[in-house]
């Protein structure tokens, strides 16, 4: 890809443009201590949730699976150097790390040696941690499946309020609502998508055509965000469709949970 | 977003979250795996209409359609001009021989139920607001056309008045020609 084709992709020691992801992970490899913590706890700001929720999936209850997520990122992803055996060639990061969870959980002496293991203070952000349980949709998902799922909600978590930030940072408040009211709620409510005329008569605006473009223009902003995102973690805008489209796969439930 | 989050939401729900992040081109094209019906046919009745003569889907390039009957119309969007009571006969003609064309050249399945909708709103509304018949089927067809439709979860709102009205108007011609 080009150099302007993404702004989040620096360019590597080797000329080549890595994603943002994969530069973490390299901070990590570099050896140098300051940026290595640096890289770990953007790691661990992207993936407590998805292994903490898949823990809980395995049967732990809170309290256990927040020690067993201190446990793996201390143990496993720090103190075994994880990050550092990770190889872009071999695929997702992420399915990296859900590998070495398997293993990590199938070895760990359930909770009391994993409260052993636990940090001094634990990992700060985990310390904040308050209980998620496993939503009654992917209840019977397996692990991965459930990893997968928090992983991506973490992810819409975040461009949502992205561009819901931008929208009000940028005086669109409004272009925002519209976009929450027709399209976004009747999705997280399952309901029906209020008409045009009601949305015009409620925010006091003249014409339907105008509602839909202002609409349009935060759906084209949401794409443009999540894509963004979605690039952190693959290394070509080609691949950005694949991501999505595995993760619709697997949502919808042509290739897993449903 | 304040205080909201979509954990908790069904695998479904997301992969429809995700469908909105989805490119689509010229934002008619490529519906795309998980994208559901009533996304696609919002998308399109929300969107300008298709006017670019480079794209070879768009009005002017499917239905030859003069220039000035382009400049007629630009700026309007697809849902605009189907709701509109104003809008002339002559372009709802034409955006049913656009939906029934875009049917006819085997696109995906959903696009084409999408495109179907569009060409029985065309004729929904020369039916409702103007009184006239743009279509060789018997109003006992349409009828049950629009009894079908009506039921459809993913038409949205106004387009569901839209094809009730139509209903009531060819129920009340059944047994006309």
């Amino acid at each position: 890809m080009s150099k302007g084709a993404d702004q989040t992709t620096s360019e590597g020691w080797d000329g080549a443009f890595h994603t943002t992801h994969w530069t973490h992970i390299f901070k990590v490899q570099s050896g140098d201590e300051r940026l290595r913590r640096a890289a770990l706890e953007d790691l661990l700001a992207r993936y407590w949730k998805p292994v903490y929720c898949s823990l809980r999936s395995r049967g732990h209850p809170h309290e256990e699976a927040k020690d067993l997520t201190q446990g793996f990122f201390q143990e496993i992803v720090l103190g075994k150097g994880l990050v550092e055996k990770a190889d872009r060639a071999r695929g997702r990061f992420r399915t990296f790390l859900l590998t070495a969870l398997d293993h990590y959980s199938a070895n760990v002496h359930r909770s009391q040696k994993a409260k052993r293991r636990r940090p001094e203070g634990g990992l700060v952000q985990l310390e904040q941690l308050t209980e998620l349980n496993i939503p009654e949709p992917i209840h019977h998902a397996t692990p991965a499946e459930v990893f997968d799922y928090a992983w991506a909600s973490a992810l819409l978590d975040q461009v949502l309020a992205e561009v819901a930030g931008e929208c009000r940072e940028t005086g669109n408040a409004t272009h925002w609502e519209l976009f929450r009211a027709r399209v976004l709620q009747p999705i997280m409510d399952n309901a029906e998508a209020p008409s045009l005329a009601h949305l015009c008569q409620k925010y006091g605006i003249s014409k339907k055509g105008k509602v839909s473009k202002m609409i349009m223009a935060v759906k084209r902003r949401f794409q443009a965000v999540l894509r963004r995102h979605v690039r952190q973690f693959v290394d070509s805008d080609a691949e950005v469709d694949d991501e999505i489209h595995y993760l619709l796969m697997i949502f919808s439930g042509r290739g897993g949970i449903s | 977003m304040e205080e909201e989050t979509t954990y908790g939401l069904s695998p479904e729900q997301l992969a429809r979250l995700l469908t909105i992040g989805q490119q689509s081109g010229d934002g008619h094209n490529n519906p795309g795996i998980g994208r559901t019906l009533s996304e696609l046919l919002q998308e399109i009745l929300s969107s300008d209409l298709p006017l670019d003569p480079t794209s070879p889907d768009s009005l002017p390039v499917v239905l030859n359609w003069p220039s000035h009957e382009v400049l007629a119309v630009s700026g309007q969007t697809m849902g605009e001009l189907l709701l509109d009571h104003r809008t002339d006969l002559e372009v709802i003609k034409t955006l049913k021989d656009y939906a029934k064309e875009l049917a006819h050249r085997g696109r995906p399945c959903s696009k084409q139920t999408v495109v179907t909708a569009i060409y029985y709103a065309a004729i929904a509304n020369a039916l409702v607001f103007h009184q006239h018949r743009i279509t060789k089927y018997s109003y006992r067809r349409l009828e049950e056309a629009y009894s079908e439709l009506e039921q459809k979860p993913w038409i949205p709102s106004e387009l569901k008045e839209l094809f009730r009205r139509a209903r009531s108007a060819c129920q009340r011609r059944i047994g006309e020609p």
